[in-house]
């Protein structure tokens, strides 16, 4: 009897610890499925028909206060058609004498946007190694899908803002 | 740069807000005047409820209680008034809060970064930027604050024209603080590896304080916020002074 309820509570530590973990991915998922939390949607390619309306981009770069590198937008922003595909750059630069690597997080805001802001190419989907003093120029491809016009949480915005925040990773 | 007054403080022994100076901190004190309406008129009824059936229904008055458990009418009553007055207060609440989330078109557009401990401006728009430390209290007289702004002033402050839409992209440098000066009503924490957004529009010039509101570490309290609202002329003359400065 009392075996079987030390199991039974054994079982639902485990069970509930084994979800905490599978949160992770799910969060994950959640988000850029749904663009919750001004998190951008991702796509292979650019699949609607762009309008005449613009929208202003801007961009925003942040670095761990841990994380030596500079990392900063090369435009500060961009009048976009909605629907067009666009292409934006950042310049990341290492300047320790070590050979580093880094990954960005990133999200739009307003976060309601994030539904409607679409990456096809970003250099946040890989890793990124540099060398010793090395500088690069990483773009990202978006676009602005046309049905932001139709939502009333959005159909307003004149600007949306994206942001990415760069992190130390080990070296592979 | 101009005299101006402190408006945004907190008092010793007052009560209540600090003056609302923007209208997204009046509808917050709106609806938290409402609010407390509501909250005194059941609170008051209650009570009643409950000191007339220990005087009615007590053992001396009342000896043999009724034994019954249910009454349809007034369960019914008790679970559809409290979803009426529940109504009322989304209808009124959800507005304001869209009115915050909303952020309009930009005037002014400044960066916040929160760190460990202190907070980073960066004014997007002009390329400048500045940190803003807690001043110690024997610095107060040298940057004119009295003594009883000690855990509120800092060295440099943020400088906004007032009536004008001010627009915030707050993130943290380290870890979660949060950015908030209750006389404008707003309020955001600044989580790193994220972009969050704020707007205000201040309609009264001033100085307004505010602080760190989120735990973040040891120095928690002491990294206070300073935000001067001056007229337009004022603020240009600021910004050409600061793009030297800074």
């Amino acid at each position: 009897m009392n075996i079987k309820l030390a199991l039974k509570l054994v079982f639902i530590g485990v069970a509930m610890g084994a979800l905490a973990f599978a949160s992770v991915p799910f969060y994950d998922w959640f988000c850029r499925t749904t663009g919750f939390g001004g998190t951008p949607l991702t796509a292979e390619s650019v699949e609607v028909e762009a309008l005449d309306k613009t929208i202003t981009v801007r961009f925003d770069a942040n670095v761990d206060s841990d994380f030596p590198w500079l990392f900063s937008p090369m435009q500060k922003k961009m009048e976009v058609r909605i629907g067009e595909s666009e292409m934006a750059f950042y310049q990341v630069h290492n300047p320790t004498d070590e050979t580093m690597a880094g990954t960005a997080t990133f999200n739009v805001v307003p976060m309601s946007a994030g539904a409607y802001f679409v990456k096809t190419e970003c250099f946040c989907f890989q890793h990124q190694e540099l060398a010793p003093g090395q500088t690069e120029e990483m773009p990202v491809s978006f676009y602005i899908d046309p049905e932001i016009l139709e939502d009333r949480e959005t159909d307003y915005l004149q600007t949306i803002t994206l942001s990415y925040t760069f992190y130390e990773k080990d070296t592979q | 740069m101009q005299e101006l007054e402190i408006v945004g403080a907190p008092r010793s022994g007052a009560m209540g807000f600090q003056p609302a100076a923007t209208s997204l901190a009046e509808g917050i004190f709106a609806l938290d005047a409402m609010l407390l309406v509501i909250i005194t008129a059941i609170s008051i009824f209650v009570t009643a409820l409950m000191i007339y059936t220990f005087i009615r229904y007590n053992r001396k008055r009342n000896p043999t209680p009724a034994t019954f458990t249910h009454n349809s009418p007034i369960e019914v009553a008790w679970t559809i008034v409290p979803v009426f007055i529940l109504l009322f207060i989304g209808m009124l609440t959800l507005p304001e809060l869209f009115r915050q989330q909303i952020i309009p078109e930009a005037d002014v557009r400044i960066k916040v970064t929160g760190y460990s401990w202190y907070w980073g401006y960066e004014y997007t728009d002009h390329d400048f930027g500045f940190d803003s430390y807690m001043l110690e209290k024997e610095q107060l007289a040298e940057y004119g604050y009295d003594d009883e702004y000690y855990l509120l002033a800092t060295d440099t402050a943020v400088v906004v024209p007032v009536n004008k839409t001010v627009v915030m992209n707050i993130t943290g440098g380290d870890v979660i603080h949060s950015w908030k000066i209750p006389a404008f009503g707003v309020m955001q924490d600044a989580v790193p590896g994220r972009l969050a957004q704020l707007w205000f529009k201040p309609e009264r010039e001033g100085i307004y304080f505010g602080q760190c509101s989120e735990l973040c570490g040891k120095n928690h309290a002491y990294m206070p916020i300073t935000v001067k609202v001056v007229s337009e002329v004022e603020y240009n003359k600021w910004l050409e002074w600061a793009a030297n400065e800074y």
